[in-house]
């Protein structure tokens, strides 16, 4: 079985505020495949970890609106949301195709919603917050 | 159920609550989730219960960072 550990890693590194860069998570979703489905048990797993990513974000985005992070960082957030707006219809999806256990399709958007996820990485990242290792 | 990868992904949400209680952030979803692991963990399995805690928990977070920035 070839499984792929998907390990991302949320810190903030945010210039003038030093007690939010600690945020820190780590999450191993893998890669779903017929030999590793997406049970509900996975399913629910995979969504506990992006709401810690997501408290994470939550976290950059309150310190930017209160001011206390550089301005540049409203962009920043605009880009990241991006794409961060296109995860709840695959959630969804997802949800459905796990509870009539539809691993075909379950598959494939779980591995997209990683994708995904790699992605806000890639532009968190690039205002800052690094999601990733 | 990957108890391995449940145990770190615990191990990180205990240290993110930490960082969100130190910078004065609303750590309460990020309590529930570690909860709802840890009693999933203890169970070998998740009940749909728990499972609909944890998407109403994660939509409500999407739908929070989402929210156009002011």
């Amino acid at each position: 079985m070839r499984k792929i550990i998907l390990v991302l890693t949320l810190s903030l590194s945010l210039a003038g505020c030093a007690t939010i860069k600690n945020i820190e998570t780590a999450i191993s979703l893998g890669t779903a495949s017929v030999a590793n489905p997406v049970t509900p048990t996975r399913l629910n797993q995979m969504e506990s970890a992006f709401t810690l990513v997501f408290a994470g974000l939550n976290a950059w985005k309150k310190s930017c609106v209160q001011g206390l992070i550089p301005p540049a960082c409203k962009t920043q957030i605009n880009g990241v949301q991006v794409y961060t707006r296109q995860i709840p219809p695959y959630l969804a999806q997802l949800r459905t195709f796990v509870k009539t256990n539809d691993q075909v399709n379950a598959t494939v958007v779980f591995n997209n919603l990683a994708d995904l996820i790699g992605t806000v990485k890639s532009q968190a990242a690039a205002g800052g917050v690094n999601i990733g290792s | 159920m990957d108890i391995a990868a449940v145990l770190a992904l615990i191990l990180k949400g205990v240290g993110i609550i930490s960082t969100l209680v130190t910078i004065g952030e609303d750590a309460a979803p990020a309590i529930k989730v570690v909860t709802n692991l840890i009693t999933g963990a203890q169970a070998g399995t998740v009940t749909a219960e728990e499972l609909a805690a944890t998407e109403a928990t994660l939509d409500a977070m999407i739908t929070d960072f989402n929210t156009p920035i002011a």
